[in-house]
């Protein structure tokens, strides 16, 4: 006797979509709703609810706008390279801490996680700027005569300010993944005459390869969706697609346009996570 | 020579896992690490293995110390207790993953690997992912990954304890022809008396963290040094006496003359008598115990009797009985008469 056999199929039925509610709602419903939208088009002031591909077009036949999207694309994947860089090897250093301190250490690692975005990106601005933390322990150091321009308001300025904030997205999915690494793998590799190196490129590093991939997709997704950073540290030359969709909306008021540039997007970052699950699957942890 | 451990130690902190244990292991030999939870024996591999630190004490391979030689350097492989196969690597890659390591040319990996596969009967699986196996074949690919680098030793830990009863056994026997095709050098780690039993040249019998007796199965199972040795196997009879200044050998319901090789000076001491060498049929050099059925409990072949010593209603002996022949005609309340033979009956000295 099973409980599922005994509830009526229409009290399931019902269950289910209260249960799906919330989503479709929330998540489903605003999407379809952009998706619709972009095949609309402004005329005047006025949206035309007819069926085009004339704001895909637009995007398409102009380079002004696909080449700030290539050129967004290639900066999420710096983003992710730094992240990925900076993240593996902090991960890697936390999990071989033992007992209380590898979690004292991966909670003040996260920590910024609790934090609000904006008082982030203020806090790298202070650091970036022409007196900032950056340029004074630069100069104190000798490294620099003068401080410098080059970190703010520009696009080294978002690649830093990026890779610093999502730090923490990359680093907690390859903390857990490595965490998941039976002790028993490690000594086993040893057991079997591999040195540390040999173990950490035969068996730790393709075992860790999911929580790294998700902990890529985390970082060049959100640095993808991500307009607040460009704005705010990006200056004139930092222009990102992010900011693009933005004044469209904001400032365009074209929100047909806007729409279209979103979906060009979203579909991106739904095919980033496809090929990172995708290659994910192929390892059999 | 084989390998020798030389007063090893362990301690965490204050808390000593390990007293110092001294033994020699011979080339060849398959030696067991018998004892229940947490009294040492796993950590004894761990140390041979190289995967712990001895606190103290010295382990040496044909006279060469490899005390601090680290793991991947010593010329042994383990077999985990849950097996610790890659589960990135196919059945073939696991195998090799050891002779990769050495750079073994590709051909020559290729072929070992068949070989070792062929040896415990995966031939046929190369291709395989460890998650796609089952517990038996995981098992196998363990032993073959131990075998291929053709180690000096081989270190087991409880490998059997996951698998079902049935499997187990044939496991056991599977082991037991593997050793002696190849030769090396087993030590086993188990709680398992039947299997140490089965499958072991030499037992040593593990308590608190030392060594209690260290010998043959026989040896072990017939005659116990030690009153822990006595009760770990199975229902043994240890029935407590003293030895007398008279020269008698005295306990509640016997008293038997000090047997030569025994000291005679007044002492306790505990008498340990296997219950299938109990029997109720009387034959020349046995002692006649008149004794009070208790219970009967049958446990298919056989049947343990509790019978109660009529001189000493309060002592138990046990006896084990064929059950078709030997039980079927008893009940309890029966008087019967028990007999043990002096030379059936092991001297176990008590720690004062």
């Amino acid at each position: 006797m099973t409980g599922r056999s005994d509830v009526a199929p229409g009290v399931r039925a019902i269950a289910f979509v209260l249960v799906m509610a919330a989503p479709i709602l929330l998540v489903v419903v605003p999407i379809a709703g952009f998706f619709l939208m972009s095949f609309w088009q402004m005329e005047g002031q006025q949206i035309v609810r007819e069926p085009t591909l004339a704001n895909y077009a637009a995007f398409f036949s102009s380079p002004a706008y696909w080449l700030t999207f290539l050129n967004t694309l290639s900066l999420c994947a710096q983003v992710t390279a730094v992240g990925l860089l900076v993240g593996y090897p902090v991960a890697y250093f936390l999990w071989q801490r033992r007992g209380r301190l590898r979690y004292v250490l991966l909670l003040l690692f996260v920590m910024p996680l609790f934090m609000s975005y904006i008082v982030k990106i203020y806090t790298m601005r202070s650091i970036l700027g022409l007196n900032g933390f950056l340029n004074q322990a630069l100069v104190a150091t000798g490294l620099l005569d003068a401080p410098s321009l080059l970190f703010l308001y520009n696009r080294t300025a978002i690649l830093i300010t990026m890779a610093v904030i999502f730090l923490p997205f990359v680093i907690l999915p390859i903390f857990l993944s490595l965490e998941r690494i039976p002790a028993n793998l490690i000594q086993a590799s040893a057991d079997l005459g591999a040195g540390a190196a040999t173990t950490f490129r035969r068996v730790v590093l393709p075992l860790s390869l999911p929580g790294t991939l998700a902990g890529a997709l985390f970082a060049f997704v959100l640095a993808l969706g991500d307009f607040v950073t460009p704005q705010m540290v990006g200056g004139p030359t930092g222009f990102t697609f992010g900011r693009v969709i933005w004044s469209q909306f904001g400032l365009a008021y074209n929100w047909p346009f806007g729409a279209s540039l979103g979906v060009v997007l979203f579909l991106f970052a739904l095919l980033a996570i496809a090929v990172g699950g995708w290659a994910a699957a192929r390892q059999r942890v | 020579m084989g390998l020798e451990l030389d007063a090893v130690t362990k301690s965490y902190g204050s808390v000593e896992v390990l007293r110092p244990v001294t033994l020699a292991i011979a080339d060849g030999e398959f030696l067991t690490l018998l004892g229940p939870s947490g009294s040492g024996k796993t950590t004894i591999l761990r140390l041979i293995g190289g995967f712990t630190q001895p606190s103290g004490g010295r382990i040496r391979l044909d006279g060469r110390d490899l005390t601090r030689v680290p793991t991947n350097r010593r010329p042994f492989n383990t077999v985990f207790q849950d097996y610790a196969l890659f589960p990135h690597l196919t059945v073939a890659d696991n195998v090799g993953y050891g002779l990769m390591v050495r750079r073994t040319p590709k051909a020559d990996i290729r072929r070992r690997v068949g070989e070792a596969l062929e040896m415990v009967g995966l031939g046929h699986l190369p291709d395989r992912y460890p998650a796609q196996l089952s517990g038996g074949q995981r098992q196998r690919v363990a032993l073959a990954r131990a075998i291929v680098c053709e180690p000096k030793l081989i270190l087991l830990d409880e490998p059997l304890s996951a698998l079902d009863a049935g499997l187990r056994r044939q496991m056991q026997d599977f082991l037991k022809d593997l050793q002696r095709r190849i030769g090396t050098t087993f030590v086993f780690v188990t709680h398992d008396q039947e299997e140490a039993i089965a499958l072991s040249d030499r037992i040593a019998v593990m308590n608190t963290g030392g060594i209690e007796q260290i010998g043959s199965p026989k040896e072990i199972y017939y005659a116990p040094k030690t009153p822990f040795v006595a009760a770990f196997f199975g229902a043994n009879n240890c029935l407590r006496a003293e030895v007398t200044a008279g020269g008698t050998v005295r306990m509640a319901f016997l008293d038997l003359p000090v047997p030569p090789g025994l000291a005679p000076a007044p002492r306790p001491i505990l008498l340990a008598i296997r219950p299938e060498l109990v029997g109720l049929a009387p034959s020349a050099d046995a002692l006649p115990i008149p004794c009070t059925v208790e219970t009967i409990a049958f446990a298919g072949a056989t049947s343990h009797i509790a019978l109660r010593p009529e001189r000493a209603p309060a002592e138990r002996l046990d006896a084990m009985l064929a059950s078709a022949r030997d039980a079927a005609a008893l009940s309890p309340g029966d008087a019967v008469t028990a007999y043990v033979r002096p030379a059936d009956i092991a001297f176990v000295e008590v720690a004062p």
